[in-house]
Formats: structure tokens, sequence, C-alpha cells
């Protein structure tokens, strides 16, 4: 693992390398630069995203380009999707009948979910609980059990896609796993013509076979080193409130206070304790991320995706836009 | 040293000044001065009357008493009870002129809600604009605006805002001095520091109360006071908004030129006419349509008899009613005449349908003009001549019932059971007939009686002496009949009966009965089934029922016209039948003409009829290729347009239809339409005392539109009084209401009065428009426009289901003929093609339709045979399914089994599929099909679809119910009213259980009270009541929320509509007995035809 020291000197460049795989990466899309920043900042962050929207609106081609643009080795990728009838073994691999004779109830997770570094699930929710479970463990601990015992998963990036955000209990936990959730939505209305050129251009890459986007500016490694730094530095403080004290200014961190306790108490938001931690990273790392230093009042953007029901994401996505542009 | 009382600012000192008061009351009123601890939430209150006598007076009781010093800048307390000295380093003192002004805040954890805040801050400061601006970015342009001049003199400004944001609260809370923030829940004259609450807030309000005053208290707990009332603005009186942008002007010069234009009819979009102008010949034509038209449909039309220079001229009239289909249609086609329509933006005026006027004018300019202000109506006309205006000065519209002198097919019914009854019941007497006139032939009761209540006690001439054995024969022999009748017409009305002998029994009945057109309508059946040759006999009877001639005269008379109506059509029909089963053959010539009239499948008679002539008479020539093609013809129209009400139903099956379930109870003697109306009305009334049950004490904004919902369910009904009896109230408090929610009521209302009278649609469009753009406010106006958009009632525009006239994108390749289909199809369908999914599935639908419209079954078996094998090739799943359902279509058609089954079996497993992007094609396919099934297949096959569709999961809940709702609807329209319930009560309870997103709830729950239109009233009712319960899981999370519950209102709107619905119903029934009756028709058709070509 690197060492802060061996990281600082060359931390700046790659923000600069993120930033233009970043903006690399746009070019490809139509108005989808809001879902790339965040899609880089979780990748960063190491923070799972979930992309909400209609079939058809690049979901799974922003995925797809994206992890293809980060050079990934054979196996490092897991990508699949779900409907009621996928079985475990389909995600974490089939069982092992050798082993089974013998009592033990083992999974060969090879080139599996488990054993992979960047996932992609698409149409996550439809899911059943069997799946779902072993999900949940995934993403709250990074382990996996094998036969009663945890396993650490390699899992880094996890990306998942879903039409709809159904209002079910047991989906809840799942839903609520995602700090970040974005909604795509259709462009178009607006970029009619854009889309037009852009779909005939992806449709000539797929015919010749030729992906210019994999040629990013930033490798997995840059992505890895900065969320090291970060953690490094997060934990540099040491005494509580460090951290808020240097990067934090009062006033930015009041307005997130008041933006969380608005959508809270207006709009029956919820936003659970940990998640609120969570937020507090991200914020920071895109803070850092995109100007190397403390927090600025816009970066509580990041505030406008933790709208949890299908419903409720783009009443906070407007809101959070609302209040911010009240200028502090 | 003075003595003093401790508080804690914690809610323990409630209890500590309950007991102070109660022990000395007096301490209320007396000045108290107040040291506050700025280094904690304490503090000390001392009073002179306070002293060593009264402290020791109230030790006993318990109070936190102590004794207060300054030693050096500190506050040194020690309490009576010795618990050891406090000191306060950091303190403050202020003096209160009575206690409760004496008492600190306490803070409340968090940021609690209050339903109003005040924001107060320096008039001359930054503050209130940044504030102002805040708000009005918030969308609270609702904020009110209160001025202050404080005792200093100083200018306050403050702004008072209900359900504050709390995001502004907080900024002003945390922001330093510079705006204080207060809050009040329920109208108190006490605004507290927000965050904060008092300690006594009930007797400090008391106070204030009594003073007719108000107080803003500070966190220490020190009193503001002003008078109660407040002069308040509206926030945008107190801005003035200004723009920043360069402006251009262009200053115009006064200019008198006028330039002449000639105003001209040029070509427009195609729409209903509104009214009719007929001579009195055309007027009679309206016949075939009155015979067949509900008394409902009939009130709809009016007519007006006008003199002028052109002769009398008739003017039919159309009253539109919202949300009923249009009679326009069937009345042009009946007449042959195209009708005129109302001009938008002016409500008198009309120009031929088709047509507009050129150059667009300004209403006032088209006013004066045309003189439309003087008129009542102004008609432009249009002829070889150019353009004419009828201005019609004045008109006296009656319903045309009114004008028709027919006999009541509608309340025969009624009549026949009222005169049975009146022999029934009275033994002893009887009514006497003239002895001459063997049938009742009763004689319509004039209009103007009508509408028939309860039945009236019989009147009959009640004869002194025995009457004789004669006349109760008769009129027992008549009962006889009319029981005979029944019986017949119970067999035939499920459609489908081919036994000639049933139909030429129950036509002879009918004839004794005096019903001589019913009577021809039996006897066609009966020739048609029994097959050709044609029963001379019977030919002839049906001739003269309907009056046809067998002079060569006559048939030559009719050949040779220009034009027939349906009633000439029908008798040129019958007279040929009659001529060639009796073995009188008209010359070839005029057969050579009168082939090609009824070969044309746009023919005005039933298709009956028109494939009798057809088969006798190549029966007769022996003539293959003759009735190949005739046969083709016949099919290809009945497959391209199916049977027609109009023309091959029988009256009476309408009838029959509509005494669904009566037979049992002979007591039921009001007109069904009545008696369902009635029905509706009552269980519409029991669901508003259920809704209002509660108690709707005051008028909040959900009462308001519950009680606009029912009012337009009770017009709809007939009930006006009622209907306004429930909107006065809302009429009356309209102000009291935000302005989205205002304008709506407005909408509503105005949606009432056209239910009542009945306008247009671009009427009712304008109306709209007014009203939105009557909203300055953009933010209020989008609130508006959320739910008029959504609303079935409120929105303007076609209803998005008009899939029947979507355009198609798929365009046959130019020179392609009948035998080239196959071919497209199949170039289409390749794999290799590479077509747009949507295209591809559009042309297999365009060449099946143009193979089935062939009427050839080889060219739609060639068709289907290479349309099969690509289907798989459409990739997009919901395209696929309108592929498969219109080869499902045609695979019905030629009765291919082994086909059917394979594309049903598609079909099932499209809707099984998770990648099916949504259930809407699905639906509309399933629905194809169905419908495709029952025609062609009979009831077997739909069926067995609708079944396997049952058991189908959905991959969605969205989509489980969209399929749900079909087959459930799909089973009800088969007659299988039981599995129909079971599945629409499983959805039910899905759609109100838990598990689902509102949004989901909420479509869930329109697409049931879509579906329960097909249902009987009673069990229709029993599901709305439910729904009306639970009406509050409907929720939503709609920006709109802030006013009202977009889906609540929805759903209620949806239910009230179909329960005051009673066509859907009655037309499945008669749809049910069309298909059937195709089905029958189908089968004669192509045994005729083997006959003659000897298959
Ligand atoms: N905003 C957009 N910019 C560029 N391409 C788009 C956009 N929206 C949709 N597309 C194109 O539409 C196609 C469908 O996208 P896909 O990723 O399969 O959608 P989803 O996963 O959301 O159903 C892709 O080829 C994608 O490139
Ligand atoms: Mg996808």
């Amino acid at each position: 693992m690197w060492t802060l020291e061996e990281l600082e000197p060359e931390i700046d460049d790659i923000r600069t390398r993120i930033q233009q795989h970043r903006r690399g990466l746009k070019e490809y899309f139509v108005a989808r630069d809001e879902e790339i920043d965040l899609a880089i900042l979780c990748a960063v962050a190491q923070e799972p995203l979930l992309l909400v929207g209609p079939p058809g609106t690049a979901k799974s081609d922003l995925v797809v380009k994206l992890t293809e643009s980060l050079g990934l080795g054979a196996g490092d990728y897991f990508e699949y999707m779900l409907t009621k009838f996928t079985e475990p073994s389909e995600i974490l691999g089939p069982i092992d009948i050798a082993v089974l004779k013998e009592g033990r109830y083992l999974r060969r997770t090879r080139g599996m979910l488990p054993d992979c570094r960047v996932a992609f699930l698409d149409e996550i929710f439809k899911s059943n609980s069997a799946i779902l479970n072993t999900l949940l463990t995934i993403l709250n601990e990074r382990k996996f059990y094998q036969d009663g015992q945890p396993t650490p998963v390699r899992l880094v990036m996890l990306f998942a896609a879903t039409n709809d955000i159904p209002d079910q209990s047991e989906l809840e936990a799942m839903a609520d796993r995602f700090i970040l959730k974005i909604e795509t939505k259709p462009v178009k209305d607006r970029h009619f013509e854009e889309l037009i050129d852009a779909g005939v251009m992806n449709e000539s890459y797929r015919a010749s076979g030729h992906k210019p986007w994999t040629r990013g500016a930033a490798s997995l490694d840059d992505f890895l080193k900065l969320k090291r730094f970060m953690d490094l530095s997060f934990g540099m403080g040491r005494e509580p409130g460090r951290d808020r004290a240097q990067w934090f200014p009062r006033p930015v961190f009041a307005e997130m206070r008041r933006i969380v306790r608005a959508l809270e108490t207006e709009d029956k938001v919820m936003v659970s304790d940990r998640k609120l931690v969570k937020l507090y990273k991200v914020i920071r790392t895109q803070a850092f991320l995109n100007h190397g230093g403390a927090v600025q009042t816009s970066d509580l953007n990041l505030l406008a995706y933790v709208g949890n029901r299908r419903d409720e994401i783009p009443v906070v996505a407007s809101k959070v836009k609302a209040l911010l542009g009240l200028g502090g | 040293m003075r003595y003093c009382l401790l508080l804690t600012g914690t809610a323990s000192d409630g209890a500590t000044l309950a007991v102070l008061l109660e022990a000395a009351p007096f301490l209320a009123e007396r000045t108290w001065s107040v040291m506050l601890d700025m280094s904690g939430p304490g503090s000390a209150i001392a009073c002179e009357a306070l002293d060593a006598v009264l402290a020791d007076r109230l030790m006993p009781r318990g109070l936190p008493l102590a004794t207060a010093a300054e030693e050096d800048e500190t506050l040194v307390l020690r309490p009576l009870r010795g618990e050891g000295q406090v000191r306060w380093s950091w303190w403050k003192q202020r003096s209160a002129p009575r206690l409760v002004e004496a008492l600190r805040l306490r803070r409340v954890p968090g940021e609690p809600l209050v339903e109003e805040a005040l924001f107060v801050m320096r008039s001359d400061s930054e503050a209130p604009r940044r504030l102002l601006e805040r708000l009005l970015l918030l969308g609270r342009s609702d904020a009110q605006v209160v001025s202050f001049v404080d005792e200093a003199g100083a200018g306050r400004f403050a702004v008072k805002v209900k359900a504050p944001p709390i995001y502004l609260m907080m900024a002003a809370r945390d922001g330093g001095d510079e705006v204080a923030v207060y809050g009040r829940n329920g109208g108190s004259p006490l605004w507290v520091a927000w965050s904060f609450e008092h300690a006594s807030p009930g007797p400090a309000a008391a106070s204030l109360a009594r003073t007719n005053q108000a107080a803003l208290v500070d966190r220490d707990g020190a009193w503001l006071r002003t008078s109660a009332e407040w002069r308040v603005r509206a926030i945008l009186d107190a801005v003035a908004p200004e723009l920043e942008a360069p402006r251009v002007a262009l200053t115009s010069i006064a200019s008198e030129v006028r330039f002449r234009v000639p105003i001209r009819l040029a070509p427009a979009a195609m729409v209903d006419p509104d009214l009719w102008l007929l001579t009195s010949e055309q007027l009679l034509e309206l016949e075939p349509l009155i015979e067949v038209s509900t008394s409902d449909e009939l009130s709809r039309l009016t007519v007006g008899r006008l003199t002028g220079a052109d002769g009398t001229v008739y003017l039919l009239r159309e009253r539109v009613r919202p949300g009923v289909p249009r009679m326009a249609g069937r009345v042009s086609d009946t007449l042959g005449v195209p009708g005129y329509s109302q001009v938008a933006g002016a409500d008198n005026l009309y120009v031929p349908t088709g047509r507009r006027l050129m150059p667009v004018l300004r209403r006032d300019d088209l006013r004066a003009l045309l003189g439309l202000e003087r008129a009542h109506a102004v008609v432009i006309t249009e002829d070889r001549d150019g353009p004419r205006v009828v201005t019609i000065a004045a008109v006296d519209e009656q319903p045309l019932q009114r004008w028709i002198d027919y006999v009541a097919t509608d309340r025969r019914l009624e009549l026949d059971k009222l005169l049975e009854r009146s022999v029934f019941e009275f033994p002893e007497v009887t009514i006497e007939w003239p002895k001459e006139v063997r049938q009742p032939a009763p004689k319509k009761p004039g209009p103007r009686e009508a509408p028939i209540k309860r039945a009236p006690p019989p009147k009959p001439k009640v004869v002194e002496e025995v009457a004789s054995a004669v006349d109760f024969d008769a009129a027992a022999h008549l009962r006889a009949l009319r029981e005979q009748v029944r019986t017949l017409e119970r067999r035939v009305v499920a459609g489908g009966c081919d036994e000639p002998e049933v139909w030429q029994e129950l036509g002879e009945i009918k004839a004794e009965l005096g019903e001589g057109d019913e009577a021809a309508d039996c006897f066609e059946m009966a020739l048609l089934h029994a097959g050709p040759p044609y029963d001379a006999r019977l030919a002839e009877r049906l001739m003269v029922a309907i009056r046809g001639s067998d002079s060569d005269d006559a048939l030559t008379e009719w050949v040779v016209a220009d034009r027939r109506t349906p009633a000439e059509a029908s008798r040129l029909g019958a007279s040929l039948v009659a001529r060639v089963a009796a073995q009188r053959f008209p010359a070839d010539e005029l057969m050579q003409l009168a082939l090609p009239i009824f070969a044309d499948p746009r023919l005005p008679v039933s298709r009956r009829l028109a494939w009798a002539v057809l088969a006798g008479w190549h029966r007769h020539a022996r003539d293959r290729l003759g009735v190949t093609r005739a046969k083709e013809a016949i099919l290809g129209g009945i497959n391209e347009r199916g049977l027609s009400e109009l023309h091959d139903l029988p009256r009476f099956v309408r009838h029959a239809l509509a005494r669904e379930g009566e037979d049992a109870s002979e007591e039921t003697s009001e007109a069904r339409a009545d008696r369902l109306q009635q029905g509706q009305l009552i269980a519409l009334e029991a669901m508003w005392h259920e809704a209002v049950h509660a108690g709707l004490p005051d008028m909040d904004a959900p009462t308001a539109f519950l009680r606009l919902i029912f009012a337009v369910g009770f017009a709809r009904l007939g009930a006006r009084g009622l209907a306004h009896e429930l909107v006065a109230p809302v009429e009356l408090e309209l102000d009291v209401h935000e302005i989205p929610n205002r304008a709506l009521f407005r909408l509503y209302m105005a949606r009432l009065a056209h239910e009542s009278s009945g306008g247009s649609a671009e009427v009712w469009a304008a109306e709209v428009a007014r009203t939105v753009e009557g909203i300055r406010e953009p933010r209020a106006q989008q609130a508006v426009l959320w739910l008029q958009k959504r609303s079935m009632w409120l929105r303007t525009g076609p209803v998005e289901e008009a899939a029947a006239s979507r355009a198609t994108r798929f365009k046959l390749p130019p020179g392609v003929d009948v035998s080239g289909l196959a071919e497209v199809v199949a170039r289409e369908v390749s794999a290799g093609a590479r077509s747009f999914d949507y295209l591809i599935a559009e042309a297999v639908d365009v060449c099946v339709r143009r193979a089935l419209a062939s009427g050839s079954d080889a060219v739609v078996a060639e068709v289907l045979a290479n349309a099969e094998p690509g289907l798989a090739n459409i990739q997009i799943l919901s395209h696929r399914a309108e592929a498969v359902a219109a080869c499902i279509h045609g695979a019905a058609s030629l009765g291919d089994d082994a086909m059917l089954g394979r594309l049903l079996e598609a079909l099932v497993n499209i809707a099984r599929s998770d990648k099916l992007g949504s259930a809407r094609e699905l639906v509309r396919a399933t629905q194809r099909g169905l419908a495709a099934l029952r025609r062609f297949g009979g009831l077997e096959p739909a069926r067995a679809l609708l079944e396997a569709l049952a058991r189908v999961h959905a991959y969605t809940s969205g989509d489980q119910i969209a399929l749900s709702a079909t087959v459930a609807t799909g089973f009800v329209q088969i007659g299988e009213e039981r599995v129909a319930d079971e599945v629409l009560d499983t959805l039910c309870t899905q759609v109100l259980g838990n598990g689902l997103d509102y949004v989901t709830r909420a479509q869930g729950g329109l697409a049931v009270a879509q579906a329960l239109r097909h249902w009987p009233n009673s069990p229709r009712v029993e599901r709305f009541r439910r729904f009306v319960a639970k009406l509050p899981v409907f929720r939503d999370t709609f920006t709109t929320s802030r006013y009202y519950d977009t889906h609540k209102i929805l759903i209620l709107e949806s239910v009230v509509d179909s329960l005051a619905d009673s066509r859907t119903r009655h037309s499945d029934r008669v749809q049910g007995f069309l298909d059937q009756e195709e089905h029958a028709l189908r089968r004669r058709i192509v045994t005729d035809w083997s006959a003659v070509c000897g298959r």
C-alpha cells in the first residue's frame, strides 16, 4: 500500500489526469456531464452509484464506457443483467461440487462478482432476496461468506442501473446502500440533433470495433491512489473535528446542515447517520478532486443525489439546486 | 442582597412557576428583574415583593429560592436550602413589567416545525431585499410583508410566511443578528424566537389578548409588544422588479391604410360537424339511424324548422356532450351530406366541415363582418357559385324525438308488460280492442308525456258486461305470442344462431304482432342460413316485410339511381332475392348493374342481405368465378370493417340485450336506461355520503376537490340540482384557497357547466386556456397545468389512446398489389433487413390488413407464412407483440389452429419476458388478438389466451397491473364474469395493498377503474366503494402536493366517471352479438361458396 510520502509528490498529476479522463468521457455522450462527474467521483471515492432512469437513456452505455476506459485486466470486470430468475451462482460463482462432497459449501468465484475489481449490475432491483442479501454484505462489509467464513472481496467500484426503485421493504436496505442516486433523463427533447449524431457515431464504433474511449487519460491505479490519499488524509487529523476545521469552512458546513434539515423536515427524505458521514467524505473527495482544497458551497451539489425513493429523486435534485441557488 | 427564584431553563420550570403563582398570585403583575446566565440556560428572577418574609413563607413549598449578590462582577447565588452556591461570571440583567415577560425562553432541540414564521430585520439594511429575493426564488410569493416602527423609532421590516422554509429560518437563526426569526402556532399573538419555547405560553398569550396586542419574544425572553392588528401587504407589492437589459424602442407611425382582402373558404382538417341544414326529404332519411339509436343518443339531436328565401330548411344540430362519443359521423354517413362545423373562437359561426375561413380574422372583425352579434347562428354554405352567408335570426329547436312519428321501440317493452298485467290482474274485465285490429299497435303516448315513471295505473276501458270470450282469448293469445317471442329471442341474442327454423318462426310471430321491420330482420336471417337456392315463399315474405316490389320497373329505377337511401337499397336487395328465388330471373343487363352495387362493402344494407343477393344469383348462374369474387368482396369488407351496428344488428337484439338480467323479475318496468341511470345515481349518492361521513366541517382544498368531482358525476347523471348544491360552498369560499387551487376549482366548475350545456371541444380548450393564462405567476400556472393535463375531465385535446388513427410510418412500396404482399412482408422481416423494429411491425400489420381486405384466404395464408418465421427478428418485444397480434388476426380468419397456437404462445411468452419495455403495446396487442379471436374463432381460443395470460407473472408490477386489467376485461367481454371477478379482485387487493410505489399504485387504480366500465352496475359500485374508502393510500410526493393530492384526485375522478358510464357495458354486449354473428356469417359464406364451386 502506498504511503502519504509516496503519494504526495504525484497527487496533483493524478488529479489532473482524472479530470482529463472525465472530460474525455463526456465527449461520447449528450448532456450526461452530471452523470459522468458523479460516476467518476464515485469511482474515486469507491462509493457505489445507482443510475435510475427509463430504458435507453444510456445508463448501460455510460457505465460500460467508463469501465472500459479504465484499462482493466482480464477478470477485473464483472457485468450482469439481473432478472428475478437470476440464480446466486450466476453472480457469485457455481458451487464447487468436489468440495461439496466433503461437506463444505464453497463457490468458485473466479471471474465472478466477489473476485472482480469493478462491477456493473444492470436492473439491480430485479434480483431476488438470496442475491440481495449477499450483495448487501458485499457492499456493507466488503466481505463475502464462503462456508461461513468471511473472505474479503476485491471489489472497489460498483455501478448499478435500474428503471425503477420498487417500493418494497426488502429492497429498501439495498436502495439505502447507494448513498448517491442519479436520475438519467431522456435528452431527445432538448438535444435532438446531437443525440442522433452521437448515436450514429456510436453505431459506427460498434460496427468497426473501434473503441477510442479505452485510451483514457487515467488508469485504475490513479483512481486507487487518489482514494488512498484521501483515506490517509482523513486519518491525519487524529483529533475529532480537525479534518472539518481544516477542509470544511464553517459557513459551508452550516449551509450543508440547513439543506439536510430542509430535506428531512420538509420532504421527509431520510438521511441516516451513516449516510451523512459518507456524504461528508464524498463531498471532501469531490472538493479535492476538483480544486485540490477546501470544500466550497458548490461542492454541496452532491446533496442533490441523496433522494431514496423513485419519486423522491427528482424532487430532492431540484430542491437542492434551488436552495443552493439562493446564494448561501 | 436580593431574594430570587432560580429557573433552570428546563421543563421543570413550568411546575415551579405554577407553584409560585398559586401561593402568591399577585406576583404575576409585578415588575421583575431578570438575571441571565450567559454561559448556560439558567436564570434567576427577583421582585421587590419577594422579600425575606415572603421567601420564608414560600420555602415550605419546595420552591428553588436563593439570595443573589454581586461580587466583583460575578453574580453569586446562594440557595436558601444550602446546596452550595452558584457563581455566574458572565451574566446579564434586564427588567420585566410582569412575570410572563421575565421568563427566559427554552431552547428546543433540533429544528422545530412551526405553522408560521416572522422574519424581522431593519428596513434600511440589505436584509429585506435578500430575504424577498430568496422567497421569490423558492416560489413563495404567498409570503406577506409587515412594517413596524419600534420604540426607538427605527423602521422595522418583517415578513410573515406560512409553512416557512426551514432553510431560511435556519439561515436567519444561525446567521447573526441581521435577521431575527420568530415562530408561532395556531394564530397565537405570541411570536417566540424560533427554536425556542416559552415556559408558560398560555398565560402569556392570554395577557396579550387582554390588551389586544401581539408580542415578539427574543431568546432572552424580552418582549417587544405591538398592536395585534398588522397591516400586511403581498410580497409582490413590496418588490419593484427590474430588468437590466438594453432596450430598443420602435415608435409607431399612425397609418390609415387598409388593405382589401377577399375572404374565402379554404381546405382544413376534417372535424366532426356540429350542425346540418336539411331539406325535409333529407331529414326523413335519418330514419334508419333513429331506429338504432338509444333515446339517450337521440336526445342529443335537436331540430329546428326554418323558412326563408330557400323555402323550408331544417336545422339539425348535435348537442355535444363531453366524454360522450359524437354522433356526427353516423349522422353524416346516414344522410350522405357533410354538415357544418363551428369556427373556433366564434360561438355561433359555422362553415362547411373540412373548410376554414381564409385569412384568419380578429374575432371582432369577424363579428362585425358577418353580423354575428345580431344572429342566432350564421352558417357559411358553399356551392358552385361560391360561399353564401345564411343568417339564422332565431330558431326554436326541439329534441328530434318530437319530429318523428315512430313507434316507441324503446318503450314498447314497458307497454307490453303493462297491457299484459292489466289482463292478468283484472281477470273479470278486459281491455276492449277494436275488433278488426288484432294487434295492439299501441300508439306511443305523445312524447311530451314521456318519460314513463312508475307504471301509471292502467286505465282500461272497463266493460261492464261479462267480456266476450273472443276478446279474452285474443289477449291471452297475444300474451302467449309475446312469451314465445321472448323465448325465441333468448335463443338468438347470444349471437351466431344459424338455425333457419328458429329465425323463421320468430319472424312469423313478429309479423303477426305487427312488427314488420323486425320480422324482416328475422326472415333475412332465416334465408341466409338456409342457403341458396332460397325458398321462394320465405323470400317473398321478406320482400313484403321490407316493402319491396317485384315489378321490373321498380327494380330498374332503383338500380339506375345515382344514390339509394338505405331503405331503397334494402328493398332492392330483398326484391332481387325474391325474384331469383321465384325463378323469375331479372334480366342479365339489370343484374350486371346490380351485382357491383351489392359487392360494394359500403352499401348501407346488412351484409347478410348483400350476400343473399350475390349468392342467390351466382348459384343460379352457376358462375364459379363470380361467386368467388363475391365471396372475396363480402369477406374482405367484413375483414376490414367488421359488421356494423347500424345495419347488421337486428334492432330487437339491442333491446333484448338491454333487458339483461330482468327476465326473472317482471316487476322492473322502468326503461332500462332510466333504471340504470337511477341505479348509478343512487350508488353515487351512497358513495358521496360515505365520503362525507367522516364529516367535512371546513372547506379545505381536498374537500373542495371531492365536492367538485362528485358534482360533475351528478351532473352527468342528470342530477343538476344536487351538483350545484355540492359546489355552492366551494364557490362561496373560493378566495380562501391558494391561487392554483382556485384556478383548478374554476376549471371544474366550468367542466360542470359544460356537462350541462354540452359545448364543443374547442370551446372547452379555449376556456381552459383562458383560465390558465389568467394566472400570472409561472409556478402557480405550472401547478394548475400539472393537474389539468392529467385530469380526464380537465384535459383538452384528444385522449391519447387514439391508436387507430395513429399515423403509420410504414408505406408499401408503390405499385404493390395484393399478390405482391407476401414478398414485401418476407423482405421486411428477414434478418438482414436492418430496418427499425417499429417499421417491421407496422409492415407486418399493413400487409396482413391488406391481405384480409382482399377477402382471399390464399393471400392471407401466403402473407402469414412469410411473416411468421421472421417475427423473432423483431428484437423490441413490444413491437414484436404488435406484429404477433396482426398475425393472430390473420390466422384466426384462416382458422389455422396450428399457427394460431404458435402465435398465442409467442404472445404469452412476450408477456412473461423481463425484457418487455412497456406493457402498453402488449395490452394493445392482446386486445386486438382477443377481438380477432372472438370474431373469427368463437369464444374458445379467446378463453384459452386469457387463461394463459392470467397465469403470466409480468415483470414489473406496473406491467402486471396493466395485463391483469386487460385479462379481467377480456373475461367479462366473453361472458366469464366469475373468472373476471376473481382476476379483478386480486388486482384490487394488489393495488390497494402495500408494496407498490405511489405512481404504479395510481396507475393501477386508474386501470381498475377503466376496466370496471365493462362490468355490470352493481359489482362495479361495490368495488368503487372500496376504492373510495381507501383513497388515502393513493398518495404522491409531487411538488404540487403543497396544493393538492394529484393521485387522489385522479382516482376519484376516474371512479366517478366510470360509475356514471353506462355505454361501455352495453356496447360490449352488442359487440359480443356482432362477433358471434360474424363468425356464423363467415361460415355460411364459405359453405355457400363451396356448394357452387363443388368443393
Ligand atoms: N444522452 C445520450 N448520449 C449519447 N447516447 C445516448 C444517450 N442516450 C442514449 N444514448 C444511446 O442510446 C442507446 C441506449 O442506451 P443504453 O445504455 O442501452 O440505455 P439503458 O441502459 O439506459 O437502457 C445507446 O446506444 C446510447 O449510446
Ligand atoms: Mg441498460
